[in-house]
């Protein structure tokens, strides 16, 4: 699915599809590799959720969500479950949470190999998932430290 | 490095404490931040090795640091009270002698994770 | 004697400046490129038979030219078309750096590539095959690590070697026949002949404008739109595209480097970009290098104060006016412009500390968010901070904002932000008036201060019509070890830089005071000319309560904001306390010090302002500005306090 770079949360890579910022950091940004089909890198958010640092080719630069509004990019996979569109996915990995993380993961149900199926997400609040033929709604901070894969169904 | 971090952590606490105690806030929050930076370091050595590297590494920069710019307070209050006062007057001794002993050992976290990342022996996933 | 000219160009970043200094040595010359603030570096030096001219360009990322930077080198590498061009790479980050490389090729300069940071290069085990890619690229390589030294012959044997022109046809079929046919046309004429046809060809496709004028002025643009069809529409990306694989496929060949690893530059950012642990470390590190500056440097000023007041008492030896004059006058003002130097070699030490080591882009992202509630970027909050220890040197640190409006911006509500000189006036006046809560009301202006000057940004800000907030270089170098070297030549030129441009205003007005109150010869204070203007001022600021002694001594705050309480001093005869409470009442006390806290910035911060904007209008602004905002400001709460208090 094709989303914004804004909306891309911590560890995810994806590839760069447009950008409809302003000419002059457009320029520049292309001067610094980003240019369509290159693999962007999301590193890090500020401690206040802006601005952002991102990963092209080596070099790491930062930009503010009203830059990053403008980028279009694709997930490459695996990719965290908050920014995948409908369909259906295996658990590959978590990443970003510490031990109690996966903890936590495991009594809702999440483990590693397993089978999810996203019913609907809209980029924003709690996405609907179906595992183990439960459905449940799983919080946006959580969903970014899960990592997934689509399956061929 | 499980036993370095620990220790340091304690170490900049007590200092932290230390210089609280002196009316000397802002040289304690200081402090306390690179304890903080080690204890989170210890948090993630059992999880992750990488991280918990990178943890004293920044630890022992900032350890580092700190001895170097509190020797240079301490010193050149010193020297200020001995120019308008004609004596050597500077307070802190124990927080200048807690800072350098930390300090010593901070070089020695900085360089051991140097090395280790230096030469790309800590392998991760992504 | 052979001349020879040399442009240095790379990303900013490469070690550019540390390759400048090990050519030139101390044989440079700032300047400004004409008509912009960006500035020019060039430099000297002699080899074998040869004088090298030595330009560094800005550091850019590319020559597409949409920014003064890049406009200014594209400009100079085209119109004065240097010998040879010395490329400067990180190469450690070879992908994006020769991304300009191949721009300096097209423009038909002889380039000679500078493989800088091989040391770095080592430490993150990339294996790179430099003569291989010498011989891709088509042109001479050197490996240097610029930061221990320089082989200037080794530089200079490449550069003078003899090596075939190099033409890259990297670009899409349709696009190079575009391009061939372009050059065909353009090649017959007579006025385009200086003129790389290849280059122009693809400037001109991606919108640049030198290219545009020069075909206009030649008369060839009709041919030249006729050559670009519509399918090349988005010729820019097509362009940058083709680069990018190009170099990619020589990399692939080149070079390997180890996957997924971590740097020491990513452990640091790990920790200094933590989601707990960042704004503590920010904190800590501005915290030291606060203290660092203003109170490490303060013995070094006694000591250059302590030595002028000695000096001074030693010329008193000479009778009459004319040993008050050298004094009092001339060696006391000379005095107050060095006691400022301890502390900007102390304060550009630690500037130079954290742009060198990287850590400043890091700085700039942590605090960007509250920073750009105000219009401004995280690079803004430095100067802001330095500015409760002292403006005029706070003011020299806003060089490292890119934005021309936002680094005007920070300079004008610079002053608002209240400096330690001011700390004894307050002290002072809190002392006899609120004793109990002294402190609290201390703390109440410094609080009033941080409002006055992001208000003051914001109108600024809305005035002066800021679009361009956004930072225009967030790249977040490596982490370095800064070089002794590189700090003591940064430190230096801004020390060398405030003595010349500042010193002498601040001499003068310290003169002019001495003058105003010693005349006529042997009066004493109160009857001195001086005295008399601040008597004929001192109806002006009757509405405010303040009598013709408080005047005169706010008049001399102008001069040095410490000054305030010494003068006061002097009509007091000891005890200031009993004095202020005869002629103001306790709202009026506290009215005073918002007065002192916004009214003028002290001659210093004139002068450096003048000094940083390069014209006499920002400074009188910030003057008038700041004089009626503190009037208003002042007579508003008075009125208020008293009807209220009644």
């Amino acid at each position: 699915m094709i989303i914004a770079l804004k909306d891309c949360p911590e560890n995810t890579k994806c590839i760069l599809i447009d950008s409809k910022i302003p000419d002059s950091l457009k320029n520049r940004l292309m001067g610094m590799g980003w240019i369509p089909g290159k693999t962007i890198q999301v590193v890090r958010r500020a401690p206040m959720g802006d601005p952002t640092i991102y990963l092209v080719d080596s070099t790491k630069i930062f930009l503010r969500e009203e830059e990053s509004r403008l980028i279009t990019v694709k997930p490459i996979y695996p990719a965290p479950l908050s920014i995948v569109e409908k369909g259906t996915y295996k658990i590959v990995e978590f990443f970003g949470g510490g031990p109690r993380f996966v903890e936590r993961a495991k009594t809702s149900g999440l483990a590693i190999g397993k089978t999810i199926y996203v019913i609907d997400n809209v980029l924003r609040g709690k996405l609907t998932v179906k595992i183990d033929d439960r459905v449940l709604r799983v919080g946006r901070g959580f969903s970014e430290k899960i990592f997934v894969e689509p399956i061929d169904v | 490095m499980t036993v370095l971090s620990f220790t340091m952590s304690v170490g900049y606490v007590l200092l932290g404490i230390s210089m609280a105690l002196h009316a000397n806030y802002m040289d304690a929050f200081v402090a306390f931040t690179i304890s903080f930076v080690f204890i989170f370091g210890l948090a993630d050595i059992f999880s992750n090795k990488k991280r918990g590297m990178a943890h004293v590494l920044t630890g022992g920069l900032m350890g580092t640091i700190f001895a170097a710019y509190y020797t240079i307070e301490y010193t050149s209050s010193g020297f200020s009270s001995l120019i308008s006062d004609g004596i050597w007057r500077s307070s802190g001794l124990i927080d200048f002698f807690g800072t350098i002993v930390l300090g010593v050992v901070s070089i020695v976290c900085l360089l051991i994770s140097k090395k280790r990342f230096r030469n790309a022996k800590i392998r991760t996933r992504r | 004697m052979s001349e020879l000219k040399i442009a240095l160009v790379g990303n900013p970043n490469v070690g550019k400046t540390a390759f400048f200094n090990a050519l030139t040595g101390a044989h440079q010359y700032v300047a400004n490129w004409p008509g912009v603030t960006v500035e020019k570096k060039t430099g000297i030096f002699r080899w074998r038979n040869y004088t090298v001219h030595v330009v560094d360009l800005p550091g850019i990322y590319t020559l597409r030219a949409r920014s003064v930077d890049e406009r200014v080198s594209r400009d100079f590498l085209i119109k004065e078309h240097p010998d040879i061009v010395l490329n400067i790479v990180d190469a450690t980050n070879l992908s994006r750096n020769l991304y300009l490389t191949i721009q300096l090729s097209e423009m038909g300069l002889k380039t000679v590539l500078v493989l800088n940071q091989m040391d770095e290069v080592e430490n993150m085990n990339i294996s790179l095959n430099a003569s291989e890619l010498s011989k891709r690229l088509g042109i001479q390589t050197v490996e240097t690590i610029a930061t221990k030294g320089v082989d200037i012959d080794e530089i200079m044997e490449a550069c003078l070697s003899n090596v075939p022109r190099v033409r890259y046809e990297i670009y899409p079929e349709d696009f190079e026949k575009s391009l061939r046919n372009f050059e065909r046309i353009v090649d017959n004429s007579r006025e385009l002949k200086n003129i790389p046809s290849r280059w122009l060809g693809l400037a001109f496709a991606e919108g640049d404008e030198l290219a545009k004028s020069i075909l206009e002025e030649s008369g060839f643009l009709e041919k030249a739109v006729k050559c670009f069809s519509s399918k090349d529409e988005n010729a820019s990306l097509i362009i940058a595209r083709s680069r990018y694989e190009f170099i990619s496929s020589i990399l692939k060949q080149v070079e390997k480097r180890p996957v997924g690893s971590w740097t020491v530059t990513d452990a640091f950012d790990h920790v200094f970009t933590h989601k707990i642990l960042g704004l503590p470390l920010f904190i800590s590190i501005m915290w030291m290098m606060f203290q660092f500056a203003f109170s490490a440097s303060v013995p070094l000023s006694d000591l250059v104060g302590d030595g002028f007041d000695f000096l001074g008492k030693y010329a008193h030896q000479i009778p009459g006016w004319v040993g008050s004059l050298i004094g009092d006058g001339l060696i006391s003002g000379v005095g107050s412009v060095l006691v400022f130097v301890p502390l900007i070699f102390f304060l550009f030490l630690a500037m130079g500390l954290l742009e060198d080591s990287g850590y400043m882009s890091r700085a700039a992202f942590l605090i960007d968010r509250i920073m750009h509630k105000f219009k401004l970027s995280g690079k803004a909050f430095i100067p802001m901070m330095l500015g409760f220890g002292c403006n005029a040197s706070a003011i020299m640190t806003t060089r490292t904002i890119e934005s021309e409006k936002e680094r005007l911006i920070s300079i004008l509500i610079n002053p608002f932000t209240s400096c330690s000189a001011r700390l004894p006036v307050y002290a002072v006046i809190s002392a006899a008036f609120f004793s109990k809560l002294a402190g609290l009301t201390i703390f109440s202006i410094y609080i009033i201060s941080i409002v006055f000057a992001l208000t003051t940004a914001v109108i600024l800000n809305f005035v002066l019509k800021n679009k361009e907030s956004s930072p225009l270089t967030m790249e977040m170098p490596r982490y370095q070890t800064p070089t002794i070297k590189g700090l003591w030549l940064y430190t230096w030129s801004r020390g060398k830089h405030f003595l010349k441009k500042a010193g002498g205003i601040i001499l003068g007005a310290t003169v002019i005071v001495w003058f105003l109150s010693n005349m006529p010869i042997g009066a004493s204070l109160a009857h001195s000319w001086a005295a008399r203007i601040g008597k004929a001022i001192a109806p002006l600021f009757a509405p405010l309560h303040f009598d013709w002694h408080i005047t005169l001594a706010l008049i001399f705050g102008g001069i040095a904001k410490e000054v305030t309480v010494t003068t006061l001093g002097t009509f007091a005869g000891g005890n200031i306390t009993s004095f202020l409470k005869m002629t103001i009442d306790p709202i009026d006390a506290y009215a005073l010090m918002l007065f002192v806290l916004i009214y003028i910035p002290c001659v210093a911060t004139q002068a450096v302002m003048k000094m940083e904007t390069r014209s006499y209008k920002w400074p009188i602004f910030s003057v008038l500005w700041s004089l009626s905002s503190a009037y208003i400001i002042t007579f508003g709460f008075e009125t208020i306090a008293h009807l209220v208090v009644r």
